[in-house]
C-alpha cells in the first residue's frame, strides 16, 4: 500500500460522498439522530447511575457489638476489609442519645442512661458499592464480638434490582438504536455500490484488487459515520449543557444534580464519535462485501 | 502463450441452462492477431471474459504462459489480470471521475507501480498517450473527448502494463468507420511491434486484417484459419 493507492482511494470516497452529496447528507442526518437518542439515553443512564451510587453511598450496616467484644480488633478488621469506605464507633451511650434525637426528644430515654442502657456498642460501616452491601455484611457477622449486623436489605435489594433493570434496558435500546444505523450506512453504501457497478466492473477488469475496490467504500460509510456521529455530540452537548445548567440552578431540584464533570462526561461524547464511525465503517463493509465480489 | 481446453460454459437463466460455450479448444501463439467472429450471442464475449480470467469456465482449463487460470484464487487472478492483460471495450470504459492521464496511471496504481515517489509510472504513461496522440489531452476527463479520442485513451490504458496479451471486444463498434479505422491502425502497428492481440468483431473488413479469424456459432468454433487461407 503506498501514498498514491492511499491518495486513490480517499480521493475516490470523496467523490463518491458528493456524487450522492444529498443521500449522504440524509444518512448522516439519520445517523445523527439515532445517535443524539443513544447518547441521550447513555447521558440519562450516567446521571441515574450518579443518583443511585448516591443512594447508595448512603446505605449504612449498622454491626452491633457483645459486651465483651474488642473494639480494637472489629476495628482492625473493618480497615481491611476491600470496600468499606469509612467506618465509625457509636458507644451505646451516643446511641441512646441518637436514638433519642432519631424519635424528636433526647429526653425520652433519660432514665436508660447508665447500666440499664438496653443498647449495644456499635460501628457505622458505610461502602462504596450497594452491590456489595450484602457480602460484606456477612463477612461483618462472622467477626468476633460482633451479636448481629443489620442494613437495610429491603432498600439494598431494590436498588439493585433497579439499576440492573435500568441496565439492561438502556443496553437494548442502545443496541436497537446502533443496529438501526448500521442497517441505515448498509443501505445506502448499497446505493452507492450499486450507482458505481459498471465502474466496479471496469476496476475488475484493470485487475484491481478487493481491497482496491472496497476502501473507498469503506472510507464512506466511516466519513458519513462520523459526520452523523460529530452533529449528533455536538447538538447533544449543546443541550446537555442548557439542562445542567438550568437544573443547577433549581435549589429545589437539589436532590436532581446532574453529572457535570467533563472525566465522567468526555467518555460519552468520545464514544459516539467512535461509534459512528465504526458503525460507517461496519455498515459499508457488511454492504460491500456483501455486493462486491471478485 | 493462451491454451484454451475444452471449455464449456453454461448458465443458468431462471429453471433453464444454457450451454454459451460448447467445448472450445483454441491456441493462441505469442504476437498473433486473432480475430474472434460471429453473429450476435454466438459466445465471442464469454469466451474472451474466459481468456482474459473475468470469468471461470464450467468446465476445461485456461493456460497463460504455462499457468493453469482454473487453479489460482482471486487474488492470483487480479494479478494476471494486471500483469498479463489488457482489455480494450466497445464502449471505452473509462473511469468518468478521472482524467485521461489518471485513467492510463490506473492499472499501474492496482499494480503498485505507482507508488508516488518513482517517476516511472509518469513517464510511462506519458510516452503511451504519445503514442496513441492524446498527450495534449492528458488533462481531459472522458466527457471532454470524443468517441475515437476516449478508445485512443483505453489502448493506452489496456498497455500500461506491458500486458502480453490485449483483448478487444468490437473496439471499433462505436465509431464511425473514419475513427474505426484509425484505432484499428493504432491496433495493427501495435502487433508489428510483437503485441498479441485477440478481438472480438462483426466487422469482416476488421477481422481480415487479422493474421487469423476464429469463426464461431452457438458456443462453438466452427472455423479457425489463417487469413491467407481466405
Amino acid at each position: 500500500m503506498n501514498l498514491n493507492a492511499i491518495k486513490y482511494c480517499l480521493r475516490q470516497g470523496v467523490v463518491s460522498l458528493f456524487r450522492n452529496f444529498w443521500l449522504a447528507v440524509v444518512t448522516a442526518g439519520m445517523i445523527a439522530v439515532s445517535l443524539a437518542i443513544l447518547g441521550g439515553f447513555l447521558l440519562v443512564a450516567l446521571n441515574v447511575g450518579q443518583i443511585l451510587y448516591n443512594i447508595a453511598g448512603n446505605v449504612e450496616i449498622s454491626v452491633f457489638l457483645r459486651d465483651d467484644a474488642d473494639q480494637e480488633l472489629i476495628r482492625t478488621r473493618l480497615d481491611g476489609l476491600d470496600g468499606v469506605r469509612e467506618h465509625t464507633f457509636i458507644p451505646r451511650e451516643q446511641g441512646l442519645t441518637d436514638f433519642g434525637y432519631a424519635l424528636g426528644d433526647s429526653a425520652l430515654f433519660a432514665g436508660l442512661a447508665g447500666e440499664n442502657n438496653p443498647l449495644p456498642d456499635m460501628f457505622r460501616v458505610r461502602v462504596g458499592e450497594s452491590d456489595m452491601v450484602e457480602a460484606l455484611a456477612e463477612k461483618m457477622r462472622a467477626f468476633p464480638g460482633v451479636e448481629f449486623v443489620d442494613y437495610g436489605e429491603e432498600l439494598v435489594a431494590r436498588l439493585l434490582g433497579v439499576t440492573r433493570w435500568l441496565n439492561a434496558f438502556f443496553l437494548a435500546i442502545s443496541f436497537l438504536l446502533a443496529a438501526s444505523a448500521v442497517f441505515l450506512i448498509v443501505t445506502i453504501i448499497r446505493l452507492s455500490v450499486m450507482a458505481r457497478q459498471e465502474e466496479i466492473g471496469v476496476m475488475k477488469y484493470l485487475g484491481a484488487s478487493n481491497f482496491f475496490i472496497r476502501a473507498p467504500f469503506f472510507l464512506e460509510g466511516m466519513a458519513m459515520g462520523w459526520a452523523g456521529a460529530l452533529s449528533a455530540a455536538v447538538a447533544l452537548g449543546a443541550a446537555y449543557h442548557r439542562l445542567a445548567f438550568s437544573l443547577q440552578r433549581e435549589a429545589l431540584l437539589f436532590f436532581l444534580q446532574p453529572v457535570t464533570d467533563p472525566e465522567k462526561l468526555w467518555p460519552v461524547f468520545a464514544g459516539l464519535l467512535a461509534l459512528g464511525t465504526v458503525m460507517g465503517g461496519l455498515g459499508s463493509l457488511v454492504s460491500v462485501r456483501r455486493f462486491v465480489r471478485a | 502463450m493462451i491454451q484454451a481446453e475444452n471449455i464449456t460454459k453454461l448458465y443458468k437463466v431462471g429453471g433453464n441452462v444454457i450451454k454459451v460455450l460448447n467445448d472450445i479448444n483454441l491456441q493462441v501463439e505469442k504476437g498473433e492477431f486473432i480475430a474472434l467472429q460471429g453473429p450476435s450471442g454466438c459466445g465471442k464475449s464469454t469466451l474472451l471474459n474466459i481468456l482474459g480470467c473475468l470469468e471461470t469456465a464450467t468446465s476445461g482449463r485456461i493456460l497463460i504462459d504455462g499457468v493453469d487460470t482454473s487453479r489460482l484464487n482471486d487474488d492470483d487472478l487480479a494479478k494476471i489480470r494486471q500483469g498479463k492483460i489488457g482489455y480494450i471495450f466497445q464502449a471505452y470504459n473509462l473511469i468518468p471521475t478521472l482524467n485521461a492521464y489518471e485513467n492510463v496511471v490506473l492499472p499501474m496504481l492496482f499494480a503498485g507501480e505507482d507508488d508516488g515517489k518513482s517517476s516511472m509510472a509518469a513517464k510511462r504513461t506519458a510516452m503511451l498517450l504519445k503514442s496513441v496522440a492524446m498527450h495534449d489531452r492528458m488533462t481531459h476527463k472522458p466527457s471532454e473527448l470524443s468517441g475515437g479520442e476516449q478508445q485512443r485513451v483505453a489502448i493506452a490504458r489496456a498497455l500500461s502494463n506491458n500486458p502480453s496479451i490485449l483483448i478487444g471486444d468490437e473496439p471499433t463498434g462505436n465509431l464511425d468507420s473514419k475513427t474505426g479505422l484509425a484505432v484499428l491502425d493504432i491496433l495493427i502497428n501495435l502487433n508489428k511491434e510483437g503485441q498479441t492481440i485477440i478481438l472480438a468483431t462483426h466487422d469482416s473488413t476488421i477481422a481480415h486484417m487479422a493474421s487469423r479469424i476464429v469463426k464461431m456459432k452457438d458456443g462453438r468454433i466452427i472455423n479457425n484459419s489463417s487469413t491467407k487461407e481466405h
